[in-house]
């Protein structure tokens, strides 16, 4: 009886303050808009925030059976990195670092997705490849892309998620 | 006459030249006239306006050096990392057809080696003092656009102190979308959630020291039947928010792996099958979205096993979990009922389950479990399983994305014998 009363305040302890730490764990950021950028020739125009996580968690891995998603992280100084990974995934670069190494360890993949150094490779890049996204501050994007709306809101917009 | 004559030209000369230089001395004279009250505000405002038209060049001249400087690296850096999986021909032509180096990057193979050195010490019948942990060689490598290949080397010492090198998951993988996941080889059974997540050599990625008393490995001791050989099918349904995943196996396991019994001189299936009896295990996993991250799924596995020296025995294993795994918070639950049925020794089930939790603030992750197995006495195949359990509790600490330092407290109360009480400081990497 005692050891079940021990485990259940156990529980409960660590159970609430999940809630209270969970914004603690990692530094808020916040700052300028980042932009989810596409290629052109995507068919896709929207995202949730749930498709955004499952996507820079290499869980969703194809836009169509014939279409792969690229995913492009931006390095790992950046703000672009650093305010998306917070906003999607409630992770800092280590643990998203960490993350990837399991699923390497696990067989998912092979690799970690790519992280490009600078904004105009990242441009280049989504420009380029019809399954790339990445992700921009959103005063920098340029016309040949395609901005993909999160939770149906553009950069800029009231209620935009990534900002 | 000369002396007039070249006195004339000079005078011509100085004429023209005057020509010439009146406009210019005209525009001095003008400008020398102007009031200097008028020429100082314009000035002010075209240097300033210049100044700002400056920072705004050299800004610029800045990112397009950078740009120049960044694109050489920024290509090496994707013909380095770049998955191939993710660049198809169709998607790219231009990086996949004109840069080899991509293509050559597709087929190379990357190494993560990951290892733990342990220091322990209680009662448990082992000599106290520092051991070796494992030393795990991954090795993945994409052969072409959605084939892959896995291979996990695992070296560690043996129970009389030699070493022995074994291929613990050897793999080949077609994944040619998020539906269908093919691996054919040797691969870990998709049993529960913990013997997928953590394979040999997990120390650094799980946050204890070591695996939960029912997922022990088979070839050291384990119930379940963790590793075998065969093809293994796994991928999504498209099921929306509910977040399905299925689990299709079917492998050639060992017709008397020895679960706990480790005096048989049968072991572990390493190569092929002993027997024709296949083994199934069919399994589906939720990762509902509304409830993320929330996962829970079950299994059922069913084997033929002929233990030596006794007739054949049905093997049916029921598993399911419930995990609760965010980045900082893990709740960790499963159970599996192990059912041995013989039409002449009748049935025994097995229970075993173990519940977990940890939280992380910031690089310290303190963590408790609790384990509990029990096998019947009479269980003709878990001869000396009996009943275990007893809590467990440590601190876990990442010194960087790299190394983790562990310390973790184990009781284990046992049936018919003494308690276990074992302190365990785990130094665990990845590279």
């Amino acid at each position: 009886m005692v050891n079940r009363r021990c485990w259940a305040l156990i529980f409960v302890l660590l159970s609430v303050s999940e809630g209270l730490a969970g914004a603690s764990e990692t530094d808020v950021v916040s700052g300028a808009a980042i932009a989810v950028i596409v290629n052109t020739d995507n068919p896709l125009d929207q995202l949730s925030l749930a498709d955004l996580q499952r996507i820079v968690l290499g869980e969703r891995r194809s836009w169509s059976a014939r279409i792969p998603v690229v995913l492009m992280m931006r390095n790992e100084e950046s703000h672009e990195r650093t305010l998306l990974l917070q906003k999607t995934c409630h992770m800092t670069g280590a643990e998203y670092h960490q993350y990837w190494t399991g699923k390497i360890f696990r067989g998912e993949v092979t690799s970690e997705p790519v992280s490009l150094p600078s904004l105009g490779t990242a441009l280049n890049f989504v420009s380029t490849i019809k399954g790339g996204i990445s992700f921009v501050d959103a005063a920098s994007v340029r016309p040949g892309i395609k901005v993909v709306r999160i939770e149906g809101r553009l950069p800029g917009e009231q209620g935009y998620p990534l900002q | 006459m000369r002396l007039a004559k070249s006195a004339v030209r000079a005078s011509g000369l100085a004429v023209v030249i005057l020509l010439f230089l009146l406009p210019a001395i005209n525009t001095v004279a003008e400008a020398q006239s102007q009031p200097s009250s008028e020429t100082e505000p314009v000035d002010a405002a075209t240097v300033r306006s210049m100044l700002k038209r400056i920072a705004e060049l050299e800004s610029e001249v800045k990112d397009l050096k950078a740009a120049k400087t960044e694109q050489p690296a920024a290509e090496n850096a994707v013909t380095k990392t770049v998955q191939p999986q993710d660049v198809s021909p169709a998607a790219s032509p231009d990086i996949t057809v004109s840069n080899p180096q991509i293509l050559e990057a597709r087929r190379g193979m990357q190494f993560r080696g990951f290892g733990d050195v342990d220091l322990q010490g209680g009662n448990s019948g082992q000599t106290n003092g520092f051991q070796l942990g494992i030393f795990n060689l991954l090795m993945t490598s994409r052969l072409s656009e959605n084939v892959g290949f896995l291979g996990e080397l695992v070296m560690d010492v043996s129970s009389t102190g030699m070493f022995r090198v074994e291929p613990e998951r050897v793999l080949l993988a077609y994944r040619p979308n998020d539906y269908f996941h093919a691996s054919l080889g040797r691969y870990h059974t998709g049993i529960g959630y913990y013997n997928n997540a953590y394979h040999h050599g997990a120390a650094f990625l799980q946050t204890a020291t070591g695996r939960p008393l029912l997922f022990a490995f088979d070839d050291q001791g384990g119930v379940l039947p963790i590793h075998k050989i065969g093809l293994s099918l796994t991928g999504r349904i498209p099921s929306g928010p509910l977040g399905l995943n299925y689990i299709a196996e079917v492998g050639y396991g060992p017709s008397s792996h020895m679960g706990m019994d480790m005096s048989s001189s049968n072991p572990m299936m390493t190569v092929t099958d002993d027997h024709n009896g296949r083994s199934f295990n069919v399994g589906f996993i939720a990762k509902p979205l509304p409830w993320h991250p929330v996962q829970f799924g079950f299994d059922v596995y069913h084997a033929d096993r002929t233990p030596m020296g006794m007739p054949s025995f049905s093997e049916n294993i029921y598993a399911g979990h419930f995990l609760y795994l965010a980045p900082s918070f893990e709740f960790l639950n499963e159970a599996a009922l192990i059912r041995h049925s013989s039409a002449m020794m009748g049935t025994f089930n097995t229970l075993g389950f173990y519940s977990q939790v940890s939280r992380k603030w910031h690089a310290w992750r303190p963590f408790v479990r609790y384990n509990y197995l029990n096998a019947p006495e009479m269980e003709p195949i878990f001869t000396t399983a009996g009943r275990q359990s007893g809590p467990a509790g440590g601190l876990r600490y990442d010194v960087n994305e790299s190394i983790a330092l562990k310390i973790q407290f184990d009781h284990l109360d046992r049936r018919a014998m003494s308690a276990v009480n074992i302190v365990t400081m785990q130094t665990s990497f990845v590279f």
